[in-house]
């Protein structure tokens, strides 16, 4: 059902030739200059390492000159290997690259304020252009979190390679703020006036909201600015018009020496991939600027959002960080696996946490944003009612209600009155009875006295103007006790059986000719 | 005796890929069946089209890294399945069935051909003499090609199977495919598109194994498993990832009834069938855009409807063309093929018109309006 929303949406913002805003607030975080990292990469065709890297925070200098500014962090700086199959070329240029991922995380290591930063960690914000950038991260966590390689600063590359695991592993988990990629972040913000397909494109997302003056010039532009990959790959033909030459000639040169004779072929493959690089950045930046410049207001859960996501990316990575550099053998660290969920009880495991960490993120922001309660009805996830009465002093609710059409509701469940919560409380309410075919519906509230911070949705239980008040109650299970499945199943995971054997495909038996008796 | 087969008409998987992507659309279809490029017919529309293509980068690579499997008797490709237990024998056996052209001692793919029935022939014999174990042949074979024997549309349908092995279960040889890829693997986080797309080759390949393993009579003592074994790279690296097991029932079944179903789509297209046709066999032209007849079919490709939708942009060259007509003609999937099934028969500018408060003329007209209501919206007064 929210897909046809979703359709709805694009239909209107196809009317308006121009991306609408989707929904009341703005459901994603940006944080501040300090907070935010920009990271982009390219690699060549076949690899799964990176060719080149752009880091750099979420402004650029004006004019875009790439000179360096008087504000920090503001100036991206590039990386670039001539040939990225040289796996001793692409390390050495991690190592650089992974020194300033590091130190924007504020790992011990690599910060010179180290005694502050000791104890405890400073939420950080990772942006990248679009999914391919987070699957780099990925290989690059594959190639050296683990590597037992003897070379010089490999520990930088073993600590870039079990951050970039960890930024990855939190990436996956709903509601998560810390690493953003831009295209989805543009789209959980807007409603686009292009098929979904297209939306995956930052630079198409972005040029909609070029000054063009009409719907078709606007659409001109979308599609001329998609003809540029945000990708990580290269556009095959370019990669073969303008850098395979110059990377035979590169390789042209004895091993030994190609890195003394081949600087000017170097540089011109810097070049091309610079311009590539920052192509990227700069769309990201953009992206940054355009949802700074949005005059919604932030959904109130969102800062909910960041104390969590401060809290597990701290768990998984900055606790370990910590444990490792005491090397304590009582303590030990305990880095999350690369290879995603690989037993039956992993996966069960990972399945109830996202579910419950993607329950969790809704009931923060549903309260903050209008739209959101739209999709949580439509989905199913919640009732509009109207109060008909209130009995035995506020401690039960009459009420009927006109949507969902067929509601999923169960006797002992609990919802939540929309737009009335505040981290602290919420107005809470017990599914006594219902009945379908009357749409009514008997509800227990969990609270009796006026609470001032929720507004107006803040009266007594008991008070009579509740009556007659049409209301959005969303789904309010709580995302706890999802969370504890997670950690039945990992228990179930210890033992021997293994689901999955059940699924095991057995051939028949053959018949059998009858024994001699 | 295998009639020689013509080069142009080889491609029979990505053909037949080709029009599992958009089965709805009619220039598609022709361009499949007769084998004539989608890019050709979009430089014929558009000289300025872009060209599709694999990254230089990548061909090479992956020339290298399955050249790497294969040399030395393909040790390290039989080193990495042994990791995996998938032999009993301690000494797998290797054959490598490639042609000259990828780098092996076969002439062409006729002697590929002919070279893989032989073999499964010689397999099968060894089922009811009851081999000795210890000479019987468990291993693996390189370029496997086979020619699917029967068919309407592709008589001459060729499949180079990247790799297969042969075991022995219950004293009946046990034929499992496997594909080689260069993408990485990166365990649950393998992209699922590209595994998708593994898959559902070697889905296909299972199935034309299975159909030359009937056509040559041999069904009963060759078992062809409906579990394949993908040969990835570990991240970074040309180290081989090897996954055995991969599930192929139902990817074997969407080749059989592909086929059927691309079969009987061909069938309604008699004009283009004829002499002319099956009289290409053994014409190995290079240069097809100077053959007079090759010119004609791209004019008919030009000319066939087409039916633009999302999936398009991943593999049409003609998408750009098809995405202009379509907004011409009011298409609601210029805005995804969702759009184009909510509006039902409404053209996108009729539906512009409608939300811009023009009246509704129709129920249909009517329907539309009530569907884009928000249902909050509705009752929102209320609030």
């Amino acid at each position: 059902m929210t897909t046809e929303l979703d359709t709805t949406r694009r239909l209107r913002a196809w009317h308006e030739g121009r991306p609408q805003p989707r929904g009341e607030a703005l459901n994603v975080h940006v944080g501040d200059d300090d907070d935010i990292l920009c990271l982009s990469f390219v690699r060549m065709g076949g690899e799964s390492l990176p060719w080149g890297v752009i880091v750099g925070g979420a402004t650029t200098p004006e004019g875009k000159n790439r000179k360096p500014s008087s504000k920090s962090g503001s100036t991206p700086r590039v990386f670039t290997v001539p040939d990225p199959r040289n796996r001793d070329l692409v390390a050495d240029m991690m190592i650089a690259v992974g020194r300033e991922v590091l130190a924007h995380f504020g790992h011990p290591r690599y910060c010179p304020d180290q005694d502050e930063s000791l104890s405890v960690y400073r939420f950080r914000q990772l942006w990248m252009p679009n999914p391919s950038h987070l699957e780099m991260l990925h290989s690059l966590a594959f190639a050296y979190a683990r590597t037992r390689w003897e070379r010089a600063d490999v520990e930088v590359l073993r600590d870039f390679g079990l951050l970039a695991n960890c930024l990855f592993v939190e990436s996956q988990r709903p509601g998560q703020q810390t690493v953003v990629v831009a295209s989805s972040a543009l789209s959980s913000v807007y409603s686009f006036p292009t098929s979904p397909v297209r939306e995956a494109h930052l630079g198409h997302q972005l040029a909609w909201f070029g000054r063009e003056r009409t719907r078709a010039t606007r659409l001109d532009a979308a599609r001329a600015a998609e003809k540029f990959p945000v990708a990580t790959a290269l556009d095959p033909d370019f990669e073969r018009r303008s850098l395979a030459p110059l990377v035979d000639k590169w390789n042209d040169a004895p091993r030994p020496d190609r890195v003394r004779l081949g600087k000017s072929h170097a540089s011109a493959i810097t070049k091309i991939l610079s311009a590539e690089l920052e192509r990227r950045h700069d769309l990201v930046v953009d992206a940054i600027g355009l949802l700074r410049r949005d005059t919604r207001r932030p959904n109130s859960g969102l800062r909910d959002l960041v104390r969590i996501g401060r809290e597990s990316f701290s768990k998984i990575w900055w606790d370990n960080v910590l444990k490792s550099m005491a090397d304590d053998p009582d303590a030990p660290a305990y880095w999350p696996g690369l290879w995603g969920d690989v037993t039956a009880g992993s996966a069960a495991f990972a399945y109830h946490s996202r579910s419950a960490a993607a329950a969790e993120a809704r009931q923060i922001l549903v309260h903050g944003d209008r739209a959101l309660q739209e999709e949580e009805l439509l989905a199913g996830h919640g009732l509009r009612i109207t109060v008909t009465g209130i009995a035995g002093r506020g401690s039960t609710w009459n009420a009927s209600f006109d949507f969902p059409e067929i509601p999923s509701l169960k006797s002992g469940g609990s919802l939540s009155i929309a737009g009335a919560a505040t981290h602290s409380s919420k107005s809470s309410l017990k599914i006594a009875d219902f009945d379908l075919d009357a749409r009514t519906i008997v509800l227990q509230p969990k609270w009796s006295a006026a609470r001032s911070a929720l507004g107006a949705l803040g009266m007594s239980s008991d008070d009579q103007r509740w009556v007659g008040k049409v209301l959005v109650l969303v789904d309010d299970f709580p995302p706890d006790l999802t969370a504890r499945l997670a950690g039945r199943a990992a228990k179930r995971s210890a033992h021997d059986f293994d689901p999955l054997a059940l699924f095991k495909r057995e051939r028949d038996p053959e018949p059998q000719e009858p024994a001699d008796t | 005796m295998v009639a020689p087969v013509a080069v142009n008409r080889r491609d029979t998987r990505r053909r037949f890929e080709q029009w599992v992507r958009n089965t709805g659309c009619e220039a598609n279809l022709v361009s499949a069946v007769h084998n004539i490029k989608m890019g050709t017919v979009a430089r014929v529309e558009n000289p300025q089209a872009p060209r599709e293509g694999q990254s230089v980068f990548a061909l090479a690579r992956g020339r290298t890294f399955e050249a790497g499997l294969v040399k030395d008797g393909g040790a390290r490709l039989i080193e990495a399945l042994q990791r995996h237990e998938v032999f009993e024998t301690p000494d797998p056996g290797f054959l490598d069935f490639r042609t000259t052209a990828n780098g092996g001692a076969l002439a062409d793919l006729d002697a590929a051909i002919l070279r893989t029935e032989a073999f499964l022939r010689a397999l099968a014999q060894d089922v009811p003499s009851g081999t000795d174990p210890a000479k019987r042949f468990e291993g693996v074979v390189s370029s496997a090609t086979v020619r699917i024997p029967k068919g309407v549309m592709l008589p001459e349908a060729t499949l180079i199977i990247d790799a297969i092995t042969v075991t022995w279960v219950d004293n009946r040889p046990m034929i499992s495919v496997g594909e080689i890829k260069t993408y990485s693997d990166r365990g649950g986080h393998t992209s699922r598109g590209d595994l998708a797309v593994a898959r559902a080759q070697m889905g296909l390949y299972v199935h034309a194994l299975q159909l030359v393993c009937e056509t040559l009579g041999i069904h009963d003592r060759i078992e062809v498993s409906d579990r394949g074994f993908l040969v990835l790279t570990f991240p970074g690296s040309n180290v081989p990832s090897v996954r055995i097991g991969e599930e192929l029932k139902y990817q074997v079944e969407r080749a059989r009834r592909g086929f059927d179903l691309l079969e009987k789509s061909a069938a309604t297209l008699p004009e283009l069938f004829g002499g002319e046709r099956d009289g290409e066999d053994g014409d190995e032209r290079v240069d097809e855009s100077h053959d007079e007849n090759y010119r004609d079919l791209v004019d008919v490709v030009l000319k066939a409807p087409t039916a633009f939708g999302d999936q398009c942009l991943s593999f049409c060259e003609r998408a750009d063309a098809c995405f202009e007509r379509a907004l011409r003609e009011g298409d609601g999937a210029i805005l995804g093929d969702d759009v184009a099934r909510f509006l039902n028969g409404l053209s996108l500018d009729r539906a512009d018109e409608l939300m811009g408060g023009s009246r509704p003329h129709s129920e249909a007209e009517r329907d539309f309006l009530r569907r884009m209501r928000s249902p909050l919206d509705a009752e929102g007064a209320r609030r």
